[in-house]
Order: structure tokens, then sequence, then C-alpha cells
């Protein structure tokens, strides 16, 4: 007996060609017999994703209240010059965040999303954030450039954000970063 | 067929509706571009943070932060352009009619050409997935491509390919698929349903397009799995239509290609065998349906086919005993199949295809169980549902983390009230209250005195005291002081008190000031401290009550939930175990058919045997009496 994965059995399924089916006159979709399968369905589905909304909403209020809560965001342009592998984070001395990118997340970056990178909870007063990133900088040479930024945490949230901008002048990509709000 | 090619377009993984009302922010709209100056980067964190899940193709996570973050107002001013893209994730996951709902909350008159041509596709979508096909064609022509984006373009191609598809227009389905552009398999599938349907025409022209197209398919050069099926696929299909052309020879070059452990090397095996038989070469046919024969997959219907196959070659080649042998082995393998099939109506296994995780594989009669369009359906429903209720089962994970979280915080906060109170028991209001009027009445006292000693500077204060002492001895001595000494005296103490006056001024406008402030910030204390009082008295028993209560109630919702979701996935389980049971039947009706026609050949065999075997005895007969009469 042969096995098969799952996924190509669907193809299989879906794709049947005609060699089996040439013949084969369309069927109608199935009758929903209660009539109301795909409405309960949908009512579910809906009301899981309001659930999973307000959990969301509720973990983060709870793990980072928004009177401590300092968020740090990356954004990049359209990274030509430059092809991020990595960053790390390091608030007040201490690691608090690293991210490895894939093709994914850097395709992404560059049709303009912002990344958010690490949210954490930090007392009111004066912080530094250092951001180090690694990647492939022009001609394909190995790039390291690291940035840093005292900041203020007042009450209320506060947000920094990391720009990877292309800079066309110095043919070089330039790091920054800067607060929010 | 057309069946089966929708249901194959339903497969295609749909490009994601670009949220982009600023085209500009999607490089997509030319997927080549690396201008830097085409990307302008989002100033609103939160729906960059949107973006960011959904270009990742994690639309369900793009969803939850899209609703998360639209509940607490922060999307603003993409608000309109975020209902519509919530729309599109909803359409994604499979949920047209909340899509619908959501579409219907946006005022029309106040969007753009663009967002209008984005909410107008995203219904276009809607009213295809609700089978209104005329309302979803009149939507998309709403849908103009000059306001859409690239992936947005493509979507429309493959709605109005399936709105072709449905009306069984293929030539403008096929028209319509070439011009879908690269989007990993996507392609692939496109020409392999593309070929198929120019196939279905009648004209030389088309047919020819059709098998380039098809041959284009067989030709590729796999990267993954799905390619190598695909590629097969193609390959059967040529065999075929060669095959049904009558040219065998061209169709075994085809079939020949097909891979030996492949989804379809039984078809390809049994159309081989076909392809002999065409051109009477029944050795070669029987040495290709000897190998499905011999194979113990037994309810397997390319297999089964075999099995009236072999003994038909048989027969072909004059091997008539060979042939009656194949019939009777044919007839006890259609009753063990049946045996069989019986067997598994009783364990129910199609059960089986619930819990199967999707790198399992599964049996031929399973894949056979999910190339039935009805039995698939209920099934991937199911699945979906399943799908969703594992992502119940992770959010009802969080909820003891969440009560850990809450406990946590609770003791915090209480750590804090405590250091709080003790502050507030070392410092009462009063004391201070106390301490400034000591401070008030010292002042006031001080400002009535003509010569404030206490607020004089010592140095100051001493020679103040000289100055009197100075003063008391001219008053005493006036004849040993001369004229001009007196007159020194007095300009020096009249500079003196000028300075010291002065000084007092200053120290009593700064001493007046401070008492000011101070008298402000202890009205402020006395405000903060009643404040924090009242705070601690009201929270004191339970300061996180609300959040208790908050994630109380999302529990009790997500067990209802739950239960929702079980008994849809049993309504589910007795709409498959109904197709279930119609394909047994089905399948015992099509074995009994089978070994009708067994016994049919049996008895012919047997007819014509003995119908030999009495000429035969005929003959004899004649020759003995031929030889009694000579």
């Amino acid at each position: 007996m042969k096995f098969y994965p799952f996924s190509l059995v669907l193809i299989f399924c879906c794709v049947f060609s005609w060699g089996t089916a040439l013949s084969a006159e369309p069927k109608s979709a199935p009758s929903d017999p209660r009539g109301n399968l795909t409405q309960q369905s949908d009512e579910i589905k809906e009301q899981l994703i309001q659930l999973n909304r307000d959990l969301f909403l509720l973990e983060e209020d709870l793990l980072q209240p928004a009177s401590t809560r300092v968020a740090v965001y990356l954004s990049m342009d359209d990274g030509s010059l430059f092809d991020l592998e990595s960053i790390k984070l390091k608030i007040d001395n201490k690691f608090v965040s690293s991210f490895l990118y894939t093709d994914k997340d850097l395709q992404s970056l560059k049709r303009g999303a912002i990344q958010p990178l690490f949210q954490g909870n930090f007392a009111s007063g004066e912080h530094e954030v250092v951001v180090f990133v690694t990647g492939v900088g022009p001609h394909q040479r190995a790039y390291k450039k690291a940035v840093n930024l005292k900041f203020n945490k007042e009450q209320g949230e506060k947000a920094l954000k990391i720009q990877l901008v292309d800079d066309v002048t110095s043919q070089q990509p330039q790091l920054s970063i800067k607060t929010w709000n | 067929m057309k069946v089966l090619m929708l249901l194959m377009f339903c497969c295609f993984p749909m490009p994601i509706l670009a949220a982009q009302k600023d085209a500009s922010i999607d490089p997509a709209v030319n997927p080549n571009n690396t201008s830097i100056s085409s990307v302008k980067t989002i100033e609103n964190l939160h729906w960059g943070e949107v973006l960011f899940y959904a270009f990742k193709d994690e639309k369900y996570q793009a969803l939850i932060h899209l609703e998360a973050r639209a509940k607490q107002n922060n999307l603003q001013p993409h608000q309109q352009q975020a209902q519509i893209f919530a729309a599109a994730l909803l359409l994604d996951l499979g949920l047209p009619s909340v899509a619908e709902k959501r579409i219907q909350q946006i005022p029309p008159l106040l969007l753009s050409n663009a967002l209008h041509s984005q909410l107008a596709l995203a219904m276009a979508r809607v009213f295809f997935a609700h089978q209104d096909y005329s309302a979803a064609k009149s939507w998309l022509n709403q849908a103009k491509d000059s306001e859409l984006n690239f992936s947005d373009r493509q979507i429309k191609g493959l709605l109005q390919a399936k709105l072709y598809f449905n009306k069984a227009q293929y030539y403008q389905a096929a028209e319509l698929l070439t011009k879908i552009h690269d989007k990993g398999n996507l392609r692939h599938y496109a020409e392999y349903n593309n070929g198929l349907t120019l196939l279905y025409f009648n004209d030389k022209k088309s047919h020819i397009e059709g098998k380039q197209l098809l041959q284009k398919v067989a030709d590729l050069e796999p990267d993954d799995q799905e390619q190598y099926a695909l590629k097969d696929q193609a390959k059967l299909a040529l065999g075929l239509e060669a095959l049904k052309r009558g040219e065998a020879f061209e169709a075994r070059e085809h079939l020949l290609g097909i891979r030996q452990q492949g989804l379809v090397s039984n078809d390809a095996i049994l159309a081989l065998g076909w392809s002999f038989s065409e051109a009477k070469f029944y050795e070669k046919a029987l040495g290709y349906w000897d190998i499905l024969f011999k194979q113990d997959d037994i309810l397997d219907p390319r297999i089964q086919e075999s099995w009236l196959a072999v003994p038909y070659a048989h027969q072909q080649l004059g091997d008539l005993q060979g042939a009656m042998d194949g019939y009777l082995d044919a007839r006890s393998k259609q009753q063990q199949a049946q045996k069989l099939l019986q067997q598994k109506l009783q364990q129910q296994d199609w059960r089986e295809l619930l819990v199967q995780s999707p790198k399992e594989g599964t049996s031929s009669f399973q894949q056979q169980l999910m190339a039935n369009p009805n039995f698939y359906n209920w099934w991937q429903r199911w699945q979906d549902i399943h799908h969703w209720q594992q992502r119940l089962d992770r959010l009802a994970q969080s909820i003891p983390t969440l009560n850990m979280m809450l406990e946590n915080n609770k003791v915090q906060y209480l750590e804090k009230l405590k250091k709080v109170e003790i502050f507030l028991q070392e410092n009462s209001p009063q004391d201070f209250q106390q301490k400034y009027q000591d401070l008030n009445n010292l002042f006031q006292q001080q400002k009535v005195l003509e010569i404030a000693d206490k607020i004089l500077p010592e140095q100051q204060s001493k020679l103040w005291h000289k100055i009197l002492e100075t003063k008391s001895f001219i008053d005493n001595h006036p004849d040993d002081v001369n004229q001009d000494q007196k007159q020194k005296f007095k300009l020096l103490q009249g500079i003196f008190k000028w300075k010291i006056q002065r000084q007092q001024q200053e120290n009593l406008w700064l001493s007046d000031n401070s008492l000011m402030h101070l008298k402000i910030q202890l009205d402020q204390f006395n405000q903060t401290t009643q404040q924090v009082n009242k705070t601690v008295i009201n929270t004191q028993n339970n300061p996180y009550q609300i959040q208790q209560l908050e994630i109380e109630k999302l529990h009790n919702q997500l067990l209802q939930l739950s239960q929702k979701i079980q008994t849809l996935k049993s309504a589910l389980e007795e709409q498959m175990e109904k197709e279930y049971l119609g394909i047994i039947d089905e399948k015992i009706l099509a074995l009994t058919q089978l070994g009708k026609q067994a016994d049919l050949a049996i008895a012919r065999l047997t007819f014509s045997s003995v119908n030999t075997n009495s000429k035969d005895f005929k003959k004899s007969e004649m020759k003995i009496s031929e030889g009694e009469n000579e």
C-alpha cells in the first residue's frame, strides 16, 4: 500500500484530471441539511475573533500596563542598499530582544509595514536604548551598525522607532532611532 | 469537470487584498520597483503593525491586531481603509457573511476612488462566495484596474476567470489566466487549467495550444512535491488525450514519463495497458495490467479494472484457461473487496481522516473518499472548524497565564499600597499644616519688628550692634566727638540702615512668596492625600476586580464557544457519515457489476468450451461412423 502526504492528496482531489473525470458531470454542492451549519460556523468564528481580540488587549494591559509600557518598532524603506539579517536591542545595558529576519519579514517591511520589535515595562525616568543591526551592505560586504538613544520615560506609553533608510547620496544605509510620542 | 476545475480554483492561495489606499506604500504596484522614493513608511505605528502581519501572510494575526487597534481607536486616519482591509482578511479566512456586514458599516459616499475600488472588489468576492454571480460581476466591474495595486489586480483577474468558468466561457477564462503573473505554483496551476480548458474546444488551433500548455507543465523542472504531482497530472492528461485520438505510440511516450510512486501511477499503468491493447499487443498490455492485478489494494478502482483486463488479455491471446482462471480470481477478489467494504462500514474508518496529521499518508481508499466532492466538502468544513477549535484551545491556554499575571500585579499593588499607608501615617497632612502655621506666625512676628535681627545674616547683625553701641557712645559723650566724625557716623548709619532695609524687604518678599508656594503645595498635598486615601479605601478589598471579572467573562465565553464547536463538528460528522454510506453503497454496486461481468465472461468461456467439446465430440462421432462405414 502506498502512502502520500495529505497535501498531495488534496491536489489530487482538486486537480483530478480528466483521465478519470473527463465525462464527469458537474455535481451541485452538497446542500446544508440543517440549513444553518454555515451560519453557525460563521457565528462561531466571528465570536472567536472577538474573544481573541479581547484576550489580546487584556493580556497586553496586564503584561505591559500603559503607565510603564515601552514599545520599540522597526521600519525600513526600500532597503536596496542593505539586506537586514538580524537586530539586537539593549535597554539600560541589558539585552531585551533580538530578531533574525526571514525573506517574508523583509518583504513585509519593504512594503511599508512596521515591525513591533519589543514591548516591556520600565519605570519613569531616564533610560538608554542601544540598537545593533547586522546584514549585508553595499558591494556585498558584511555590515554592522549600532545606534543609541537616551529617552525619558514619563507617565503613559513610550514608543521608540528604529529606522533603516537608504541614503542615496552616500550610498550607505542609515540607522536611526527616535521617540515616537 | 467544471466543478473539479472550480474546486481547483478554490485551492488557489488568494493573494492578500493589499492594504493600500496609498498605492505608494506598496511596491507590489510594480513588483520589480526598487526605487527608494516609491516606498513611504506609514506614520501610524498600529496600522503599520497590522500590515506587518498581513504582508507576511499571517492573516489571522493581522486581523486580531487590526480588531484590537480599531477597538482602541488607534487606527486613525486609516479607519475606512482598515474596515475594507478587515473585510478582505475575513474573506481570506472564509467568512464572507461577516465581511459583508463589515463592509455595510462603511459609508460609501465618503470613499476615495481607490478605496471604492477596493470595496467593490471585496463585495465581488462576498457575492461570489454567496454564489450570486451576477452581483459579483457587477461589483467586479466597479473595481477599476487603474485604482488597484498589483495583488488586487491578481485577485480581480482570478475572480473574473472563476466567473467565466462558472458560465462555461472557457476561452475568456483561459485568456485571463494567461495574464496571471508568477505567484509560485499558481502559474503552473493556471497553465494546467488553461491547457485542459483549451482541449475542450473543437477547433484545431485551441487544441494544439492546449496541448502545448500541458506539455509546458509536463516539462517542468520540479522544485517541490506539488510540482511533481502537477507534472504527472499533465502527462496523464496528454497521454489520455492521445489515447482518445487513437495515437497509442504518442500516448505511451507521455505515460511512461510518469513517476512510479506518484499519485497517478496506477492510472498511468492502466492506460499503458490500454495503449498496447489498442495496438493489439496483448502480451505487453498483459505485462502492465499484471502489475496492477498483483497489488493488494483491492479497493483501488484502477486495480479492480485490471481484474477484468488481465483475463481479457489472456482471452485475446487465446489462453482460455488463463482467462478462465483470471475471471475466477476476479470473482474471488470482488467478494473479498465487498467484505472489506462491509468491514469498513462497520469500523467507520473514514474517521481516521479526521485525526490524521497532514504528514501521515492516506490509503487509496481514503484518497477515493476525498475525491468525492460532497465528502470532501464536509471534510474540508470539518477541518476548517477544527482549525478554529485549535485556535480556541490556544486561547484557553492563555487564561491561567492571565490569572497568574493578575495575581502578580495584585501582589505588587498591595506592596505599594502598604508603603503608601506607612508614608501617610508618618507624614500626616495635619503635621504639615501645623508646621506651616508655626512658620507663618514666626514670619508675621518678624515682619512687625523694626529691624528684624533674626532675618539679618550674622555678620551684618554684629555690625548693626556695633553701630548701635557707637550711637549710644556719641549720645553719652557728645563733646568727645567732633562734628565731622558725627557727620561721618550719620552717613555710615544711614547707608547701613538703607542696606538693612533693602535686605529686609527682599527677605520679606522672598519669604512671603515661599510661604505662598508652600501653602499651594500643602493644599495640593492635602488633595492628593485625600484622593490616595479614597482610592485606598475603595480598592483595598479587590483592586483588580474589573480585570478579574473580565477574565471570568472571557473564560465563560470560551467554554461556550468550545461547546458550540463540538456540536457543529458532530453535525458535520453526521453529514460525512451519510456521504460515506452513499460512497460505500456505490462501490458495492460497482463491485456487484464487476462480479456480474466476471460471471458472464466465465459463463461465455464455459459455454464456448462446452460448445468446442461438443463439436469435438460430434466430430469424433462422425469420424467413428465414417470409419465404421468404411
